[in-house]
């Protein structure tokens, strides 16, 4: 798990998972989100994937075109509950955190 | 699922939904001066909530509100902006239509090859999968052509016992919204960009039609005169 904040800005697309501790988006992502602490969808943001995430926030005009789930509170940070692991659709493919507009 | 063999709390008999807005059927006023009472939102959670963590699948904007509102009923959420996605895809083909060589007959493409076009990359769910689908200010603005497909897609999507809840405008609205839930019986309208055109003002036999494959439905008519439907597979 990449413990670090990954941030896609308003021009940023990116081709793969993200896993991040922090995640914000701003641009356009095709793929899965994963946060242990949260995830943020600004205004301007669009995400085709799953989104996992302890916490999440979501700007109106803000676009998803997939599932969310939540890693609950017992949980601990580095493993969700094991039907929200089931739920996503791939294993990540990539620890991303590139980004055009990072 | 069933109507009549589900039981209300509080009641040993099945009741019925009032048709129409009441004293009993939401007492809590709407918080703000876009938000609405909707008695089929509320139908509609009465209906899913046997389906405990049930799968629901949101076909308007994503919104904050709408978002936790499910989760924290234990709900697994999808949302897809059905209208917002069909819109970038058509300006996708103009796009390709505009940059293909004058002659290219194989550029041309009827409505029908691009609803189903669309719908090769719309729409993508294992099938039987949904406990229940959201589609506020949807079917009354797709295309003729896209309509029973998504109708068809829908379907197959939607596990049997399933609800649909669906909103249908009795006159051509003066401006374009996207729904958000406040709470189990109000919901906002916000004034948004307008993403695709009011198509037409069904006929309540008309959207019987469109819902055709379903099996029982209940509709409720607000003040504002928007028919909230509810069809179950």
């Amino acid at each position: 798990m990449f413990n670090g904040r990954v941030t896609v800005a308003a021009n940023g697309r990116v081709n793969a998972d993200i896993e991040a501790l922090e995640i914000s988006i701003d641009g356009r992502v095709e793929g899965n989100l994963k946060a242990t602490e949260s995830v943020r969808l600004g205004a301007t943001g669009h995400v085709q994937g799953s989104i996992l995430t302890r916490r999440i926030a979501i700007e109106d005009g803000a676009g998803l075109r997939g599932k969310v789930e939540m890693i609950r509170a017992n949980d601990s940070a580095s493993t969700s509950s094991g039907a929200a692991v089931a739920e996503t659709q791939a294993t990540p493919k990539a620890i991303a955190a590139a980004s055009q507009g990072k | 699922m069933n109507w009549m063999a589900k039981t209300r709390p509080n009641s040993s008999l099945p009741t019925r939904a009032p048709s129409k807005p009441g004293p009993t059927a939401a007492s809590a006023a709407p918080a703000s001066a876009n938000a609405r009472v909707s008695n089929g939102l509320k139908e509609f959670l009465w209906l899913i909530t046997d389906s405990g963590q049930g799968k629901i699948l949101d076909l308007g904007a994503v919104f904050q509100s709408t978002v936790m509102f499910f989760i924290e009923k234990g709900f697994r959420l999808s949302t897809e902006d059905l209208l917002r996605s069909w819109k970038e895809f058509l300006v996708a083909e103009e796009e390709n239509l505009r940059n293909a060589t004058v002659g290219d007959e194989g550029a041309r493409v009827s409505q029908g090859m691009l609803a189903g076009k669309f719908l090769e990359i719309a729409l993508q769910y294992p099938e039987d999968n949904f406990h229940g689908v959201l589609a506020w200010d949807l079917f009354d603005y797709l295309d003729a052509e896209l309509l029973p497909r998504v109708m068809e897609r829908i379907f197959t999507l939607m596990r049997p016992g399933g609800a649909v809840l669906a909103s249908f405008h009795s006159r051509a609205p003066e401006r374009f919204h996207r729904y958000k839930i406040i709470d189990s019986q109000n919901i906002e309208l916000v004034p948004a960009p307008t993403l695709a055109v009011h198509a037409r003002v069904f006929q309540n036999r008309e959207i019987l039609d469109i819902f055709g494959k379903f099996r029982s439905s209940k509709t409720f008519v607000g003040r504002d005169q928007v028919r909230e439907a509810l069809f179950l597979k």
